[in-house]
């Protein structure tokens, strides 16, 4: 064996070897049919829905313009439920199962930190499902509009489509945090859904929880589309990153003191 | 203060890991027991105990996976506590039980393993990688997903990825546990040819395995450390040396002569199907080698069936060590 002549790697930083967890995190912890079959699961449920409205007769709702709204009402309404419940169900095992397995013990016999293979984990979650639940089926969106005859104004969707993401982020982050305190699954996921549902539900008596949970930014965000005022945006972004921090900072707090 | 430095030096020069009072406690129970351990480089070191006797919680306090309640130590002369991530780099470990990814094969579970380690891919670390996977006999199943693959192929897939950073200590927890005779026979055959690669740390729960590779052995029970030895040692017993003698005839009056020898600690007499068994413990083996036959064949209306040394089996201490244990609390 040559080993002598091969370069060591600098292992002494916090991130060294965060590049290679991330890479393994996206390319080989899933399949590729499992993320097809997630895309597909994702377009059928808002994109169906969407082409279901806009394919009603035009003569049903109050012009084109009212149909657009609606349709997109519809369709972010929709993803944003899925996203605060299927979220959860895919992220629940993320820590949890690596801990269980002692997969988590293996990589971390190497010289990897807790905070680089914690957040690892996090972003390869968060852009591999960005990727697939708003970036192409958002792309698949604008061309089922596009098919049915609507020009969506591009920066406006972009920016929705940005907002998405935060909501995306938000429940990434709370289900990631939830799974470095447990090892039961079940709990993780029953926490992060009633966290995400139960606060639609208080919203009816307590209005003012839907500036807390950032549940509501796809929907206000379709103002950026249609070219109306969206208010309240900012005291909503700046919780929603507040939280986000907070979370993330939870989680690597408490991963650091985790014994595998 | 410099000698003091000097003699650390020099310790660490002869020991891959030493360990000074370490304990794991959760609540009030204790999981390892102010454990001290030196293991001497360049050798192959059994860590003996039964199921739930702290061996991989020992394990994981090395590698930083636990914390420890109280104690210490070094590990290639890197401080346990604070110089963890130093530790890693230059030690392989294999876990129990371990679970790669089934979407992953062999090759790739290599390549991942080698990027904590070194700089870039290439043509050199790729020749590392087919070496090792020749190693553990992997090869011709490289680029198969490890789905499907036998418990003996994913042990041996461990010892590959423990070994992929060169280490000077190799860590692994039960290698041979839960693999058929064969599988068994590959990792040891494995872990023998490794001997002048690495010092070797293993935990175990089969005894006949840590008989036949290990050097030195140290047996844990409940926590706590019951023998640190040179297995030659621990085969030696702690009686001393002790000869079988299996008689026919009357052996009262020889086995009297015998008793009052100096050089004779104990005799034990066992009747076995109208013949006497003795065990003779003796202080002093040069001594008992010329005279002890001699003194009993004085007796000519005995007759001697069988006469040798009494070889200890590892399990034997073991179980022995492990009652005494028992007894103790």
């Amino acid at each position: 064996m040559t080993t002598e002549v091969i370069a060591r790697t600098n292992t002494e930083p916090w991130y060294a070897g965060m590049k290679n967890l991330l890479k393994r995190e996206i390319y080989h912890e899933r399949s590729r049919m499992y993320w097809i079959q997630q895309l597909v699961v994702w377009t059928l449920f808002t994109n169906g829905m969407v082409a279901l409205i806009l394919g009603l007769p035009p003569d049903i709702i109050d012009g084109m313009e009212a149909m657009c709204v609606l349709s997109l009402a519809t369709s972010y309404g929709i993803l944003t439920l899925l996203i605060a419940i299927f979220i959860p169900i895919l992220l629940q095992g993320t820590v949890i199962d690596d801990k269980v397995s002692g997969t988590a013990a293996w990589i971390l016999s190497k010289p990897v930190s807790k905070r680089a293979y914690l957040l690892s984990k996090l972003t390869a979650s968060i852009l591999s499902i960005v990727v697939v639940s708003v970036v192409i089926n958002g792309a698949i969106t604008y061309g089922v509009f596009s098919a049915f005859g609507y020009t969506l104004n591009i920066p406006g969707f972009v920016m929705n489509l940005g907002l998405t993401s935060i909501v995306v982020i938000y429940f990434a982050c709370l289900t990631i945090m939830l799974g470095t305190f447990t090892t039961s699954r079940g709990k993780v996921l029953a926490a992060a859904v009633v966290i995400g549902l139960g606060a639609q539900l208080i919203a009816r008596y307590f209005p003012l929880i839907l500036l807390i949970i950032p549940y509501s930014l796809p929907v206000m965000g379709i103002g950026f589309i249609i070219g109306t005022s969206v208010a309240g945006l900012e005291v909503m972004l700046l919780s929603a990153a507040v939280q986000i921090i907070s979370f993330t900072a939870i989680a690597l707090f408490v991963f650091d003191r985790t014994e595998l | 203060m410099i000698e003091s430095q000097e003699k650390m030096k020099e310790s660490e020069s002869r020991t891959a890991l030493e360990i000074h009072g370490l304990t794991k406690a959760f609540g009030d129970f204790y999981a390892v027991k102010g454990l001290n351990l030196q293991v001497p480089k360049n050798s192959i070191f059994a860590f003996l105990g039964p199921n739930g006797a702290g061996k991989t919680t020992t394990i994981k306090l090395f590698l930083g996976l636990a914390r420890p309640t109280s104690g210490g130590g070094t590990i290639l002369g890197h401080d346990l506590a604070t110089e963890n991530k130093r530790i890693r780099s230059r030690v392989g470990y294999m876990a129990q039980n371990q679970q790669y990814s089934q979407h992953m094969t062999p090759r790739q579970i290599l390549r991942f393993a080698a990027r904590f380690f070194y700089e870039q891919g290439g043509d050199e670390i790729e020749d590392k990688i087919s070496s090792l996977l020749h190693l553990v006999e992997l090869d011709r199943n490289a680029d198969r997903k490890t789905k499907g693959f036998s418990g003996g192929e994913k042990q041996r897939l461990g010892i590959a990825q423990a070994l992929i950073n060169d280490p000077e200590l190799l860590i692994l927890d039960e290698p041979a546990a839960g693999l058929d005779p064969q599988g068994r026979e590959d990792v040891l055959d494995l872990m023998q040819s490794l001997r002048n690669r690495a010092t070797i740390f293993y935990s175990t729960h089969i005894l006949d395995d840590a008989q036949r590779v290990s050097d030195r052995v140290a047996i844990l029970n409940r926590g706590s450390l019951v023998a640190n030895a040179p297995l030659s040692e621990l085969l030696a017993g702690s009686e001393g040396t002790v000869y079988t003698i299996t008689l026919k005839g009357n052996p009262q009056r020889a086995r009297d002569l015998i008793a009052s020898q100096a050089w004779v600690n104990s005799v034990q007499t066992m009747e076995q199907n109208g013949s006497t068994k003795w065990l003779v413990s003796v202080r002093e083996e040069a001594i008992a080698e010329e005279e002890l036959l001699r003194l009993i064949l004085r007796d000519r209306s005995l007759s001697i069936c069988e006469f040798g040394m009494k070889k200890y089996e590892l399990e034997e201490i073991f179980l022995r060590l492990v009652e005494d244990g028992k007894n103790d609390n």
